[in-house]
């Protein structure tokens, strides 16, 4: 690979071999949500816990199950159910104290604190093409938002 | 043969010199144009949201850059140092919305660019050229959320979801931002106050 023409194929050779790595390792660790095998159990879930105790974990096909809720937040359409369908989804009751957001951390700080007061319709559970979820709201900076959603903690 | 009568009647313009290096091989020139490319990126990931639902958009703007930078700083590690710097702006001055580890996801960017930019012999003005060396670059940067995701102790199922399509559209959006920036460099390259050597 000395040669320029050497260097050049074994980087299109890298990039294609990089993105088909990615299609196997979804493939082998079952992190393609559209699949259609229900052995299989979901990749990605979000709990809802309370006092440490986890009252249900929904998955994306779980979630896109209750009703879902638009909002449009700088021009863009966030869909998916609202926090409070999903708490009710999840038998959590009223969220007196609030609630909090708990991410993956890999694109954001990865938590979220929200008072009684922004857990409402307009807070919603956005659907990513990536298969995850994120919490939006017109009254949260879009830099707060968190996503790859794995846990919401009722306070 | 050429005498001393005819060198004394067509002048040469005398040779440019060559400015000392301040840092390894980097000019003050080329410490000041990849400070500004770098904070452009910054400025570029925490205030530019492209209305797209599709991963790894965001490559347009900020691969376009990198790919500027390295074009204007044709030296080896120019495309690595420009990651850090950027990377370290997004993450500190970020207004608290980046993870600590931001930065190496665009350390690992630039670090590809040099390779790619190396491999492809260092003209990112050639569209192809631009392309692949952004679509690497912009996969590095995936290949590095992974890895740091998986350091950090999250299942591979989560690091995994939506994975395969992920690095597609950043494949293609890193191509995509290469030409920009190929399409810009080219530009700019007219310029003879930016274009001047860097060496």
């Amino acid at each position: 690979m000395r040669t320029r023409r050497g260097r050049i194929v074994l980087v299109v050779v890298v990039v294609a071999a990089v993105v088909a790595g990615a299609w196997l390792l979804q493939d082998l660790a079952g992190g393609r949500e559209a699949s259609n095998d229900a052995s299989r159990p979901p990749a990605y879930t979000v709990a809802v816990t309370k006092d440490g105790a986890v009252l249900r974990r929904f998955s994306v096909a779980d979630l896109r199950a209750l009703p879902q809720t638009r909002v449009v937040i700088d021009g863009k359409e966030q869909d998916g159910p609202s926090l409070p369908a999903v708490l009710a989804a999840a038998g959590a009751g009223r969220a007196a104290s609030g609630v909090t957001v708990i991410g993956a951390g890999l694109r954001d700080v990865g938590k979220l604190v929200l008072p009684p007061a922004l857990v409402t319709d307009q807070t919603v559970i956005d659907f990513s093409e990536r298969g995850t979820v994120k919490v939006c709201s017109p009254k949260v900076a879009w830099a707060r938002w968190v996503r790859d959603v794995k846990e919401i903690r009722v306070d | 043969m050429s005498t001393r009568a005819d060198s004394a009647t067509t002048p040469t313009r005398p040779a440019t010199p060559t400015p000392p290096p301040v840092l390894w091989s980097f000019t003050l020139r080329d410490l000041a144009l990849m400070s500004l490319v770098a904070a452009l990126v910054a400025v570029g990931t925490i205030l530019v949201h492209i209305p797209m639902h599709v991963p790894g958009k965001s490559g347009l703007v900020w691969i376009a850059l990198l790919v500027v930078g390295r074009g204007l700083v044709d030296k080896r590690g120019a495309g690595l140092l420009m990651g850090i710097v950027a990377g370290v702006l997004v993450t500190f001055a970020g207004l608290g919305s980046e993870s600590l580890l931001t930065w190496t996801k665009f350390a690992a960017a630039g670090l590809a660019l040099d390779g790619a930019t190396w491999a492809v012999g260092g003209d990112l003005t050639r569209l192809w050229a631009a392309a692949l060396a952004g679509a690497a670059a912009h996969l590095a940067k995936l290949v590095a959320m992974t890895l740091v995701g998986l350091l950090l102790g999250l299942p591979l199922t989560v690091v995994a979801v939506g994975l395969g399509l992920t690095a597609t559209t950043h494949a293609l959006f890193g191509a995509i931002g290469g030409v920009l920036g190929a399409l810009v460099l080219r530009a700019l390259k007219k310029v003879p106050e930016i274009a001047g050597r860097s060496s």
